[in-house]
């Protein structure tokens, strides 16, 4: 349970609340939410020693390594075009370079093996190749397992955020480009898109506000607990009679009801000083031009959502493989997998942003203080993509950087070399896969294991992090 | 969501043996720059296919059409099983396989779409509700090419609650025209219990069971006895849109037979799968009517088609269809790069979506002739198209319209789905027309080749030398041997294609400022091969391709049943062209006869 808990929510918390809920929507002054995050985190709770959390972000399409790769050496490295914007944060990140992703080196297509691959450490299940039948990844992803086994569930209001930079263009069509998380094998987690959605989530209009005080509020509160009861024992009922993957996803749906049932019946955790900060005037959510803006928009809720500790799993994905997103705000109209098959210089200057995008991320989180170190010192938050090389499409040499202490767990300020030999097809002594990065990963947060993903593919937590 | 879910081998040996066989055959596949959309790799027709390893692939499979369905069919013996006679409806539960020899795979449980949430609202309630599931829930997933519903996560949990509670606000606001009974007279329990079940009937497709109908009373009483009559009504309506029941195609009295069975789609499960399939939407009276007297023969079943085939409605049900199987659906999302195309905004995308998709529906439910109107153009009325003064220019006309109007175009130029700007501003990227996707498209979209992405690792290339026509790039980009196999096949087509820009202009000279070459030989592809001077003696041959039409057939086929076609069915997907042919290409026609098909009238229980 959240250390909180005892703090019931006031009158005036929810006044304040329902009203600031009132106005949104109209057009307000636009202000970072980023910029409340110090004061509300200052308000929560004193500090627990053992909260750890776990961020993905993902970047599409893999990297030209000449603009990705550092120069110099473990300590003394000089950063690329693309790390560059991680400079402020130089000694709070590994560089990880040459591993690769050895479960995603047979069957299938590079895009939709590395994609797979990522954070499940798994090949492609399913699927014959083409694009309506592409396969899906083969096991549950990281967050989902640390979610799972750790139960984060009843530790806050939300077990974990999936979220999504536009991932739903034309999910008929290689399905698997677009999924990130994994509740299990072929069973990937749908991400949220918009983030006037995710805020409705978050901070609660209509679904799941604990506020309960008018007698309307009652009313309504009491119509949906005795209503989310009745849909629960109807889907029980149901159950038996179906098998396999059909029930399974009324599984998954009984499993989302109980989430919101939960978020219903336990009071906030939240603290009074934890309100969003007013977003500026509505966006577009639909149109791609605007990816740079929803993206900035989710992103900063996912911080608040840490930084109220609503949530301490998060996996955020920008765009998806293969994608053909373009850069407007950056004065590039080209679509990124063209570019990437042709090595276009304009890369760099994409990669750099992604690079902000990350280092933003990083710099919310190390506003944040948290049980006498920052939010960042206290999590592991990772920078992935697909591919290895941007135009080969290959599965090795994956670019990854891993951000954060989690706890003092991990030594950071290193660029680490794990193996110049990367045309092997199998795993040697000594190679490292993402599967050994994801083993780490769960032993960073006291869960003893060895292994992730295909056995065949992993060797073990990553040395020379600790 | 798992739309890689495999039946146990024992169900479908046949469909999984030829998978395997094709792809093994596929390994040269090769497809390059093409934004990965696919390559070849498939079962090509008649061995005249690709000259290379591709065609080796073909062999098994032979002039398989269909090649969805993997490429063996025949060379596996069927699991014929005793005791499998008597027609689907007479007996109940079937044997092993269909009376027909056809392998019934299990089909995923989904649930209702987006749009056909929507739908279904709008027919459940006679007040008009504002609640849009498009808009605000999360996207559809897919299955076997189109989309599906295999997904549910705590945000959607969370969305069909809000919707739920706005739609029982909205519609207990009127409880006169909502209740089917008086309460002040019947009393309010009996009145809530008569509700509970007349529109719960509604709003499930089918009578509710005694445990359910006792849980919604059990929910009415227990909001009742601390609030009033209609609050009580209010939850009961939370409740029935909430349910899976409600949420989920469920064919629960099939479900009944257990595990594997192999059942004939009678009554309510029948009912909704005429009215989803023809009206994207719930049955109505009559068809309620019809499946609580039995709906068991495929006669019955025919003539609820042919009535529901008849109405006004079929046209927009039919459109979630051809959206998906053309792609039109994705035009709404096609943006432009300012700086070459400055005009071009998203009312200029959502214009051309609305301008392509009433074009196709003219053209498919013309009376006859429907396949080889829409690609070719040469409708009754002539060559016309539908435009406004936004998007006039892009057809080479005029038009100061706000409003979409019909007009004529130069058939000299212009003829066909493929001519539309909508198609052709898809098949581009912001900037540059793209031979590859549209040469793609062509062979995918139209002719059922199903392409595979590359079995190998893309060699880098840097940027193609200045000075070279776009063609001249594109044909440099897919030299190399590897990627012949696909690329002789694709090229051609989209070159010819080329004699439109980005937006979907007519032109005379290539993005890169060069002379038009558009002249090739298309090979590979069957009844369209032959050399080419430009699009439309290409769009000349399409328009009267067997393939093409036998393409629609799977495509219509898949879309209503809903699973990946197998290779038991290749004789069915004939049968079906042929009656669409005998039909002179009545998509009606085409509708009805794909519900009377053994995959339509039958499903197998998952295991």
């Amino acid at each position: 349970m959240a250390s909180s808990k005892h703090r019931g929510p006031t009158m005036s918390h929810y006044r304040a609340r329902r009203e600031f809920l009132r106005r949104l929507g109209v057009s307000l002054a636009a202000m970072p939410l980023i910029g409340g995050l110090e004061s509300l985190a200052g308000a929560q709770t004193p500090p627990s020693a053992s909260k750890k959390r776990f961020i993905a972000m993902y970047s599409p399409n893999g990297f030209v390594y000449q603009h990705w790769r550092p120069t110099g050496g473990e300590t003394d490295f000089v950063l690329s075009p693309v790390l560059k914007p991680l400079e402020r944060h130089r000694t709070r990140i590994n560089i990880l370079d040459r591993i690769s992703y050895i479960a995603a080196r047979a069957g299938g297509v590079g895009h939709q093996r590395g994609m797979a691959a990522i954070l499940t450490g798994r090949e492609l299940a399913g699927g014959n190749g083409t694009a309506i039948d592409a396969g899906l990844a083969n096991g549950i992803s990281v967050d989902q397992e640390l979610a799972e086994t750790l139960k984060f569930g009843e530790l806050t209001r939300f077990k974990s955020l999936v979220i999504g930079v536009h991932v739903d263009t034309n999910l008929k069509n290689r399905y698997v480009n677009k999924r990130l998380s994994y509740r299990g094998p072929r069973d990937p987690l749908p991400p949220v898109g918009d983030p006037y959605v995710l805020f409705d989530t978050l901070f609660g209009s209509g679904a799941t506000a604990p506020s309960a005080h008018s007698a309307d509020d009652e009313k309504r509160r009491f119509l949906r607990k005795s209503v989310l009861d009745e849909v629960q024992s109807n889907l029980r009922r149901l159950q038996p009679r179906l098998s396999g993957d059909d029930r399974r996803l009324l599984e998954s749906h009984a499993d989302s009801i109980r989430s919101i049932e939960l978020r219903l019946t336990s009071p906030d955790t939240s603290s009074v000083a934890c309100q969003p900060t007013p977003f500026g005037a509505k966006i577009d959510v639909g149109n791609r031009a605007n990816h740079d803006k929803v993206g900035r928009l989710l992103m900063d809720l996912t911080l608040q959502a840490f930084a109220c500790d609503l949530t301490r799993i998060a996996t955020f994905q920008w765009s998806y493989s293969e994608t053909g997103i373009t850069y407007p705000w950056l004065g590039i109209n080209e679509a990124d997998h063209p570019m990437q098959h042709l090595k276009s210089p304009k890369l760099a200057t994409v990669g750099a942003w992604y690079g902000e995008q990350f280092a933003h991320l990083l710099d919310g989180m190390q506003k944040v203080p948290d049980g006498g170190r920052t939010l960042l010192e206290n999590s592991v938050v990772l920078w992935t993509t697909c591919l290895g090389d941007a135009a080969a499409h290959t599965q090795k040499s994956v670019p990854m950087v891993m951000a954060g202490n989690q706890g003092g767990f991990f030594k950071t300020g290193k660029y680490i070399k794990y193996n110049d030999r990367n045309d092997q097809t199998s795993l040697l002594p000594g190679d490292k896969s993402n599967s050994d990065m994801l083993v780490s990963v769960l032993q960073s947060f006291g869960v003893e294991t060895n292994t992730f993903g295909a056995p065949a593919a992993c060797n073990g937590a990553l040395p020379g992090i600790n | 969501m798992s739309p890689g879910h495999r039946p146990p081998i024992d169900l479908r040996h046949a469909a999984l043996a030829a998978r395997s066989a094709r792809v093994t055959g596929l390994v040269s596949a090769c497809l390059l720059l093409s934004a990965c959309t696919g390559t070849i790799g498939d079962t090509l027709p008649g061995g005249s296919a690709a000259q290379t390893g591709a065609s080796a692939a073909s062999g098994a499979g032979g002039a398989n059409v269909a090649t969805g369905m993997g490429g063996s069919s025949g060379s596996e013996p069927l699991p014929m099983a005793p005791g499998t006679a008597g027609t689907p409806g007479t007996d109940r539960v079937l044997g092993p396989v269909s009376p027909g020899g056809i392998t019934i795979d299990p089909v995923p449980l989904r649930r209702l779409t987006n749009s056909e949430y929507d739908s279904t609202l709008r027919d459940l309630f006679k007040v008009p509700i504002t609640v849009s599931a498009a808009a605000t829930f999360p996207a559809d997933d897919g299955y076997a090419g189109y989309r599906s519903g295999r997904s549910m996560s705590e945000t959607h949990a969370e969305r069909l609650l809000q919707a739920a509670e706005t739609v029982a606000a909205q519609a207990v606001a009127d409880l006169k025209s909502l209740l089917p009974c008086d309460p002040a007279s019947a009393g309010e329990a009996a009145c809530a219990s008569q509700f509970i079940r007349s529109f719960g009937a509604r709003a499930f497709r089918r009578p509710l069971d005694e445990a359910q109908g006792a849980a919604l009373d059990a929910l009415y009483t227990t909001v009742r006895t601390k609030y009033d009559f209609s609050a009580g009504i209010e939850a009961v309506l939370q409740a029935l849109l909430q349910s899976p029941q409600f949420l989920y195609h469920l064919e629960l009295e099939e479900l009944e037979k257990g595990a594997g069975a192999l059942v004939a789609v009678t009554g309510h499960s029948m009912a909704s799968r005429l009215s989803y399939l023809m009206w994207g939407s719930m049955p109505d009276a009559a068809l309620f009517e019809a499946a609580a007297q039995g709906l068991t023969s495929p006669a019955e079943i025919r003539a609820q088609a042919e009535r529901l085939a008849g109405d006004q409605r079929a046209r927009a049900g039919f459109q979630s269809f051809s959206s998906q199987w053309l792609d039109t659906e994705r035009v709404s999302e096609v943006r432009k790069e300012a700086t070459a195309f400055a005009t071009f905004d998203a009312a200029t995308a959502q214009a051309l979506r609305e301008s392509v998709d009433r074009f196709v529906a003219e053209a498919l439910w013309a009376p006859s002739r429907g396949l080889e109107t829409l690609l070719g153009g040469d409708t009754v009325e002539g060559h016309y198209a539908y435009v406004n003064a936004r998007i006039a220019p892009l057809f080479g006309v005029s038009s100061s319209s706000a409003t979409l109007e019909k007009v004529p175009i130069d058939a000299g130029v212009r003829r066909g789905l493929l001519t539309h700007p909508a198609l052709l501003a898809l098949l581009a990227t912001p900037s540059f027309s793209h031979p590859i996707k549209r040469g793609v498209y062509v062979l995918h979209n139209l002719l059922c080749m199903h392409l595979e992405e590359p079995a190998f690792e893309i060699p880098a290339f840097e940027a193609p030398e200045p000075g070279l026509s776009v063609r001249q790039q594109f044909e440099k980009l897919t030299e190399p041997a590897p990627c012949q196999g696909c690329h002789t096949i694709i090229n051609p087509i989209g070159f010819a294609l080329e004699r439109f820009d980005a937006v979907g202009a007519a032109r005379t000279t290539d993005d890169a400022k060069k002379p038009l070459n558009l002249a090739g030989i298309v090979a590979g592809v069957d009844d369209v091969d032959g050399p080419v001077q430009g699009p439309l003696e290409l769009i000349a041959r399409l328009a009267v391709s067997p393939r093409a039409s036998a393409c629609l057939t799977e495509q219509l086929y898949t879309y209503a049943t809903k699973h990946f076609v197998n290779a038991t069915e290749k004789p069915v997907l004939t049968q079906l062209g042929a009656t669409y042919t005998a039909a002179n290409q009545s998509i009606a026609a085409l509708l009805v006869a794909t519900t009377q098909t053994e995959a339509f009238l039958s499903r197998r229980n998952g295991i």
